[in-house]
This record gives C-alpha cells, structure tokens and sequence, in this order.
C-alpha cells in the first residue's frame, strides 16, 4: 500500500510525542538501575499518583492556574514519596538477592494500587486543559493537537536538562561514575546512601512529571500503572539498562515503530517493540547503547 | 521456655487447619428466611464506575421489595461481590456463592467471559443467574439456556440499530476504529450489517483496533485522519470513550468528521469529559434519562437520584448501566410475586414472557431465549436549554423487534452448538 | 548409644513414621466426606483448589528455589495445558485420556521453546522481561485468534469424564485431583534428590565454581525448566476439569505473580514451602472475601514484610525454628 508523504509525516509526529512521554519514564528507570541495580516494578505506580494527584491539584486550584501548579507541584510530592520509599523500604534490600528486591517492589505495586483506589475512589477522573493548549495546530497540512506538540517540547527540554545535569555538574559526574562503577563512588568516600536517594527521587519526579504530564489527555483510572510499565521497561532495556540516552533511543524506536507499525500491520504493531526486545535481551543484552563490560546484573 | 513454643506452634497450626471452618455460621433458626441474591460486577478496577450503578439499580428494587413486606415475610438480601472484571474471578465469587453462602439466585458480571462461565456454572448447579451488565450476544444466544436471563441489550441489537440509523445520513466512506476485542468487534460487525442492509452502496475505507486499555491514540488518530474519511464509527466498550475523544478533540476530529459511537451518550461521559464532549456527534442507548419524557421516565429518574445521592453520588442521573441493574432486579422480584415463590423453577416460569411496565416503556423478557427487548434511541449530541449538559435532539427510535434476531433464528443458534 | 539400642531406636522411628503415613492416609480418605457433608462442598472445592496450585507452586520452585531463575510468566504453561485439552475435548471427538496427555504435553514443549531462549540470558532481569514476554504471547494469542481458542469470551461447558465430574458431587475430583498431585509432587522430589537436583542446587549456589567444574549451566536449567512446565500443564488441565471454564486471564501476568507469591510465602528453600503458601493464600483469600475490598494492600504488605523480615517465607521459619528447636533437644 503505497503511503502519502502526508500520512508519513503525520505518523512522523505523533511518534515523536508517543516517544517523549516514554522518554520522560524510562529514563528514571534507567537511571534507578545503572545507579542503584535495582528494578522499581512500582514505577508505573508514581507514575499513576502523579496523574491522580494532577486531578486533585486541578481541582483544587480552577483554570490554567491549576494546570500549570499541578506541574511543579505534582513531582515535587511523587519525588518526597520516593524518597520515603528509598529510606523506609528500599534501602534495606540493597544487598539482598535481586530476587527479592523485584519482588519488593512487586508488593509496592499492590500496596499503591490499593491506596489510589482508597484514596480517589473507583470513578474516572479527569483534567481539563486551558483553552488554549485544547486546539489543534496545523503543520503541514495536518492538523496536530497543541497540547501533544507542547509535550514534545517538554521532551526535549527534559533530555537537554538532564543532558546539561549529568555532563556539566559534578553530581552528574557522580551519578555517570556510579551507574559504571557502583563500588568505585563508596571506595571514593561519598556517601553512597544519599547518593542513592537523590537518584531514586529524580526518578520519581520524573515519572510524577510524566503522570501530570499525561493526564489532560488519557483516562485516569486504576489500571494506569500496569498499562504503561511493560513498554517502559522495554524502552530501557533496549536503550541499555543505566543509560539516559540509551532510553532516549529506545522511546524514538518504540515510538516510530508503533505509530508506523499500526498503517502496516495493524492487528500487530503493539507486539512490535517487544519483539525487539525480546531479539535485544538474546543477543545484545545490554542494550543498543549499552557497553558490553558493564557488570552482570 | 521451650515447651512452651512447642505448644505454641502446635496452636498455631491447630488455628491454621481449623481457619476455614471458622466462618461458617450456623444459620440462625429465622422463621423467614431471607432471600439470598448474589451481586458480583467489577466493583475495583477500570470498570468500577459502571458496575456501581448497577448495583444501585438492585439496592433500589430490594429496599422497595422488603418495604412492602417482601415474599410472605421473606425479605431480599443482596451479597455483592467482586470479581476485578475477571472471569476466573468471576466464576470463583459464583462459586462460594452457591456452594457456601447459598444463594437462591445470581447477578451480574459486566466482563462476557465472566458472565458466560457463570452462566453455565449456574446451569450445572440449576440456579437462575441474571446477567444485568455483560453485552455479548452468546449469552442468550447459542450459549443461553434455561437458567440464564439478561435484562441488558446485546451488542448485537445495538450496532445493528446504529446502523439503520447511520443508513439515513448520507455518508458513504465509513472508517470504524474501537476496542480490540470481542465486544469492539462484535459491535462493528453488526453495525456494518446494519448499515449495508439498508445502505448497499456504504464502503469501509480502513479499520484500526487498538488494544483494550490503550492511552496514547495519537498515531491512531493521526492514521484516520489522514484518510479522510466521510464518517467515523466509534466501537468502543465503555472507558475507552475518555481518552479517545479527549484525543480526538485535540485533533480537531469532531469539527471535521462526523462520528457515530454507542454508550456515548451516557450521563458519565458528559459529567467526566465537559468540554471535550463531542457536541454534534451522533450517539444512541437503550435507556435515555430523559427520553421518552414520560411519567414513568420521570418519577424513576427521581427515585434513582435520590437513592444515588443518598449513597453520596450527588447528581448521579440514570444511565443505561443503572437501567439494566434495576430492570434486572424488577424482572426477578416481579417474578418472584408472581410465582408466590423463590424457588428457581417456580420464577422461571413466571419470568419467561413476562412483560412490565417500566420507565423505558413496556419491556418484555422474551420466553425463547430469555433475552429482554429493548429498543434503542439514537440521535444527535446538543445542548438544550433546561438541561445540565448536552443529551440527544432528533432522536430516532429504532424497535426491538427490528433489530433483535428472531426466537427461530436463535434456536438454530443453539441447535448448531455442539 | 551402643548399636542395639541404635537399632531399636530406628525400628522405633520407622514405626512411627508408618502410623504417620497411616494416619494421613485416613484422614486424606475422610477429608472430603467431613467437608462435604458435614459443611459445605465449597470447602472440599477449596481444598481442591489447594491441590492443583501446590502442584503448580511446588513444580515452579524447581524452577525459582532450586534453579534460581526468577520466570515471570510460568502461568503460560499452566493455562496452555488447560486451553489444549478443553479445546481438545470442546472442538473434536478426541478421547478423553489423550486430551489429559497432550496438556501437560503441549505445556512442556512450551516450556522447551521458552527456555530455549531464556537460560541463555544473563541476569535475573532480563531474564524475568524474556519470561514475561513469552507469557504476555501465550496470553496475546488465546486473547486475540478466536478461530483457535474462542478469543476473549473463554471456553465455557468443558465435557468432564462423568467419573470426576463436579456437577453431583466434588467427592470424585478430590481423589483424582489428590492422586495426581501426590504422584506428580513426588516425580519432583526424586528429581529434586537426585544427583541432578543436587548439581541444579549448586549451580544455583554459585554458577561461577559450578561452570568452573564443567557444568553445563544452560542444559541444567533449560531440564529444570521444561519439567517445571510440564508440571505446571498437569496443574492446568486438573484446572480445566475442575472449573469447566477457562478464559485467557489465567494466562496472564498476574497468575504468575500469584504463584510466585505462594512460593516466596511458603518458603522457596523449602520443598514443600510452595505447598504450604498455596495453601494459606488460597484459604486467606476466601476467608477474606467479606474484606476483599483491602485484597491486593493485604497482600502487597505481605509480600513487603516478607521479603523484608523473613525472606525463608513462612514455611522456612516454621521449620527453622522447628529444626533449631530439635537440634537443642
């Protein structure tokens, strides 16, 4: 079936946006485990309070006001509640099989699935837009809706951020030799600790900016955070589990390869990127920009 | 010290043998027995909002059934139970149900899978089971049976009455996209039965399934889009319709197609979605709060509300999930007068082609396959003055017996089941 | 202790230990009249229930405690044997032992073709995502090809041989359900004996010393592994039969996930830990039904204290403690 230059560009587009709020998650993730070797299955658990307490912030404070507050506020919470976990939770599994810190956080999962329902109830919420963010803009020809192009923006502006954040500050140049070589930071006398917890909740706000992010424009019900965490953790380990840019590929890939697999064959685009990952984990385990020395999990 | 925990862990594993047995209560000698109706629905999960409303409807019917001095004394209690809009689940809460809590009938379950397990659980253990939520045509079709009665509309009747109505506008390119799976699918097809039988000349020019659940339609719109279409057909099963129309307004997709979904003209959909409501497209329901605006209409209305709001669910109007809880609870209690009896075989006979008069009209349970046969209201979303959101103008009615397979045709159905 | 006494006190010991058998034995063979007629056939269903998910825990942790391999998606196997014999039995005329042999059958070429591909990896990560992306294909497949499996509505009105069936009565399950576990659960502790059980342990261990020795890590765990699916068919079949509906969910994630759950709560380095973790989970469970409105914080907490205070999971400390206590004897 012969495609238009038009219908490329559109699916172009809307990869893109698919890609970057996949970015915006999976590089917490990514980064939770190149640093600390500890995989959060709960992330989509922040993920999912960040949308819902983007409800409440909305609520709370009408119009525009709310939805630019629920930005800052939303994973400024998401963030402290990671780092409650970090201290309460996760730190006393650090040295423990991995086995059992999967199933840790496995239990998270439950626990704050159970809490979003005690706590917002079972109805559908929602959140509205400011007027202005609620049309569409016309490129090209098409007709792409404002609020998906602005969260494309928001991508970008996240990856530069964190690019800036981990190449051009010291603590970056921490985080970067702790995801290479966990032992070397303590040996190095830093206290590897807090270091942990400062990562685990950059993630988490992260994930909570994703979830504030996202919930003008989906449903948010219960449910949300085993929805997105499959392809999320695919993202990361085809990028290469612990890093940034790895994620960041792995979102463009998963991106394009649905938005394009679904004009191709559409009855299968959504088993597409976990085919590759399923082909990445057998033959390059460490992901597309993974380094082939890294330590064995 | 130490026989001391010897002792202790023989108690403990003494209380850990003995735990199932605690919760058995011996039935207290009542002179009236209650009437034992088990509820189970998705009460957690994403389908919550729905099954809640349901059970609304059964509560209602109850409280009034045991107002009035219930069955010679007997009075209805309703046991609801979860089953996380799973089948397994399901068929589990059935199960201990009938077998523990002795339940003299059963209800619910949204989830077809579900339903169909339940039903025939209750077909091999001869319970009357009322299935009041689950759309798939199967259950009162070639899967039905004697003990399996529905007071819901099927998938089937529905799409085959939006087709008939979209045979009256003039589009001819029609783009159908919906949930990925059964019910999306089932609906789409009769839909374009419906729609060809009346219409010969309609194409469908593409079709995008996307996965139950999904949040990010995006590359889905942007396809349809592109396609340019003259009509888009909407086959979705409920919570899908937030996202997707959230999405599909920030395409600009109602301004510039028309579009035709079921369900959503649900009160729900207009409280949650507000200004992303699609003011112009075309939508229909077996049930309209509103529509016909008869006595009957009106004084339910009132009731339900109250009822909701008692509940804590301030202006909650009926939507077609609650119609279908309650008509199911007004099928079986009715019958149950009817009959002067609550033993399963005595109501089924009294249920079979019974007819009631209800807000919706007149609505009769078909005795051929104890299937309820509703008509469906379809027409256009507008604001109206006088009404707290946008609800339907021009509404055609198509009939029940238009659209829903004839008792012949079900009985081939069955014949052919192996 | 000089050697006649030695004698008469291990004669003393086998002794007991037949009245132990015995004792079991009848109180097994009572068990379901007790429960039937005397209280309600649901409790005989859940003990039923309990069965079929002990053989399915136990024959898993030969995977997780002895293999050390974390499989995310063992609840593929478990509902491919139950799918292939319904749709067996629903879809042709096969005969009935036939379609209870190509369940457990079919689950364990499963299992080999998995396997296949996951004990190559390295990493308890990876190798959880490869597992549940099999699984999540087992699950895409009975969800999505209706043709085949009926799609999303499941197999309803599964024909059970009249000798087991539940319709009358759960009596005649029960003793099939109770003879095929038993029998199954002991396949699994003479493997877990035998030489091979030991060198998996050890691999397990310290795979580094074991390949180092010159084991074949992969071999050993892609055996483990495909017994442990073979298993986990047979579990699914006595499913089927005793459901008489099956619906792609059981496929899913979230079954494995319980499994695993029984596993770690009864104890992974205990043999019959698994056993144990059904059996509190699955009786917690309907007990808990009245509050099921806190099922999944209930058990998430669980999960959390375990792993943080008693990771040997219940059955471990029962039989620390029961260990430490004979030991001071």
């Amino acid at each position: 079936m012969p495609f238009s230059d038009s219908i490329i560009f559109a699916q172009f587009v809307s990869g893109l946006s698919r890609a970057m709020i996949l970015f915006i998650m999976a590089s917490g993730l990514t980064l939770v485990f190149g640093v600390m070797r500890v995989i959060n299955f709960a992330h989509g658990s922040f993920y999912m309070v960040g949308a819902y307490l983007a409800y409440t912030v909305t609520q709370m404070l009408a119009g525009p006001i709310g939805f630019w507050a629920a930005f800052i506020i939303v994973p400024i919470l998401t963030c402290i509640l990671g780092g409650v976990v970090e201290v309460v939770l996760l730190r006393r599994i650090y040295e423990k099989e991995h086995l059992l810190q999967m199933l840790l956080t496995f239990g998270l999962v439950f626990v704050f699935s159970d809490a979003v329902r005690m706590i917002w109830g079972v109805e559908l919420r929602m959140v509205s837009l400011p007027p202005y963010m609620a049309g569409s803009v016309n490129l090209l020809g098409h007709q792409f809706p404002a609020y998906h192009l602005f969260i494309l923006g928001l991508g970008v502006a996240i990856a530069l951020a964190m690019w800036l954040l981990l190449n051009r500050t010291n603590f970056g140049k921490l985080v970067r030799g702790a995801a290479e070589h966990r032992e070397m930071v303590g040996l190095l006398g830093y206290p590897a600790n807090r270091l942990f917890t400062i990562v685990f909740m950059m993630a988490t706000f992260l994930v909570g900016l994703a979830g504030a992010a996202i919930a003008p424009a989906v449903r948010i019900s219960l449910g949300m955070d085993t929805d997105i965490i499959a392809e999320c953790f695919t993202v990361a380990i085809i990028g290469g589990l612990g890093n940034v840019w790895g994620a960041l590929l792995g979102a463009l890939i998963a991106g394009m390869f649905y938005s394009f697999g679904i004009l191709v064959l559409p009855k299968y685009a959504m088993a597409f990127i976990f085919i590759l990952g399923g082909i990445v984990i057998v033959l390059r385990p460490n992901g597309l920009l993974g380094k082939t020395s890294q330590a064995k999990v | 010290m130490r026989s001391g925990n010897t002792f202790f862990h023989r108690f403990l594993v003494a209380v850990f043998l003995l735990a199932p047995i605690i919760p058995i209560s011996p039935e207290t000698c009542r002179a009236e027995p209650p009437i034992k109706i088990g509820v189970i629905d998705a009460f957690t999960g994403g389908a919550a909002y729905t099954s809640k409303l349901a059970l609304y409807g059964w509560q209602m019917v109850a409280d009034e059934f045991n107002a009035r001095g219930g069955l010679n004394g007997r009075k209805i209690e309703i046991i609801a139970r979860d089953d996380k809009f799973k089948a397994d689940e399901a068929l589990a809460q059935a199960r201990e149900l009938v077998l523990k809590e002795r339940v003299d009938f059963l209800a619910g379950v949204m989830n077809s899978s579900g339903a169909l397990a339940v039903s025939e659980f209750a077909k091999s253990k001869k319970k009357l089971y009322m299935a009041h939520s689950a759309y798939a045509h199967r259950i009162t079709g070639e899967m039905g049976h004697r003990y399996v009665f529905r007071s819901c509309p099927t998938a089937g009747v529905q799409g085959k009455a939006q087709g008939f109505y979209a045979a009256t506008k003039p589009f001819k390119r029609w783009y159908i996209i919906g949930d990925d799976y059964e019910h999306g699918h089932s609906v789409a097809e009769s839909f374009i039965k419906g729609l060809k039988q009346k219409k010969p000349d309609v194409v469908i020019v593409g079709e995008a399934w996307p996965k139950v659940g999904e949040t990010d339609y995006t590359p889905y719109l942007s396809a349809l889009m592109a396609q340019k279409p003259d009509a888009v057909y909407g086959a979705w099963g409920g919570s899908a319709h937030v996202p997707f129309t959230k999405q599909a307004k920030m395409f600009g997709l109602f301004d510039k197609i028309p579009y035709l979904a079921g369900f959503l003209g649900d009160p729900i959909f207009a409280k949650v979605l507000k200004e992303s409501y699609p003011v112009g497209a075309y939508t229909g329901n077996s049930y309209l709060w509103y529509y016909p605006a008869t006595p009957a209409n009106k004084e339910f209305v009132k009731k339900y509300m109250d009822y909701a709001a008692k509940k804590g669910d301030i202006n909650a109007y009926p939507a077609e999930a609650s119609f279908g809880g309650y008509m199911g609870a007004r099928f079986l209690t009715e019958a149950i007068l009817k009959a002067k009896s609550a033993k399963t075989e005595d109501v089924i006979n009294a249920l079979e082609g019974l007819t009631l008069e209800t807000a919706a009209g007149p609505l009769t349970m078909r005795a051929c396959d104890h299937q309820t046969m509703y008509s469906y209201y379809i027409g256009e979303i507008a604001p109206v003055p006088g009404y707290p959101f946008p609800i339907l103008k021009d509404i055609m009615t198509v009939t029940a017996k238009e659209v829903t397979p004839s008792c012949e045709e079900i009985a081939a159905l069955r014949k052919a089941r192996k | 202790m000089d050697p006649s006494r030695q004698e008469g006190a291990r004669s003393k010991k086998r002794g007991a230990q037949w009245l132990g058998w015995a004792i079991l034995g009848i109180a097994l063979s009572a068990l379901p009249f007790i429960l039937e007629k005397g209280f309600s056939p649901y409790y005989l269903f859940l003990v039923i229930k309990v069965l079929i998910w002990a053989l399915f825990a136990v024959s898993f942790n030969l995977v997780l405690g002895y293999g050390g391999m974390m499989s995310l998606g063992h609840a593929a196997f478990f509902g491919i044997g139950a799918y292939t014999c319904s749709l067996l039995l629903v879809k042709t005329s096969c005969p009935v032992f036939l379609a209870i042999l190509a369940g457990p059958f079919a689950a364990a070429l499963a299992g080999m073709v998995a396997a296949f591909f996951s004990v190559r990896v390295q990493g308890a990560f990876y190798f959880a995502t490869i597992t549940i992306a099999f699984s999540q294909l087992a699950y895409t497949v009975a969800f999505k090809w209706r043709s085949l499996t009926l799609g999303d509505d499941g197999i309803q009105g599964i024909p059970v041989p009249a000798l087991i069936s539940t319709e009358a009565t759960y009596i005649n399950m029960y003793f099939f359900a109770l003879a095929v576990t038993v029998l199954c659960i002991y396949i699994v502790w003479r493997i877990v004996k035998s030489p091979y059980g030991l060198l998996l342990r050890a691999l397990k261990e310290d795979s580094v010393r074991a390949t180092f020795i010159g084991m074949r890590g992969d071999r050993y765990r892609f055996i483990a592994f495909t017994i442990s699916a073979l298993f986990a068919g047979v579990a699914g079949v006595l499913y089927a039969f005793l459901e008489t509906s099956v619906a792609p969910d059981i496929l899913s994630w979230t079954s494995s996930g319980e499994v695993i759950l029984m596993s770690v709560l009864g104890g992974m380095t205990l043999f019959l830990g698994p056993a144990v973790g059904a059996a509190i989970m699955i009786l917690l469970s309907s007990l808990v039904t009245a509050y099921m409105k806190y099922w999944l914080f209930t058990v998430g907490t669980i999960l959390i204290l375990i792993v943080l205070f008693c990771p040997k999971g219940v059955g471990g400390f029962v039989f620390d403690r029961y260990r430490s206590r004979a030991k001071g004897a």
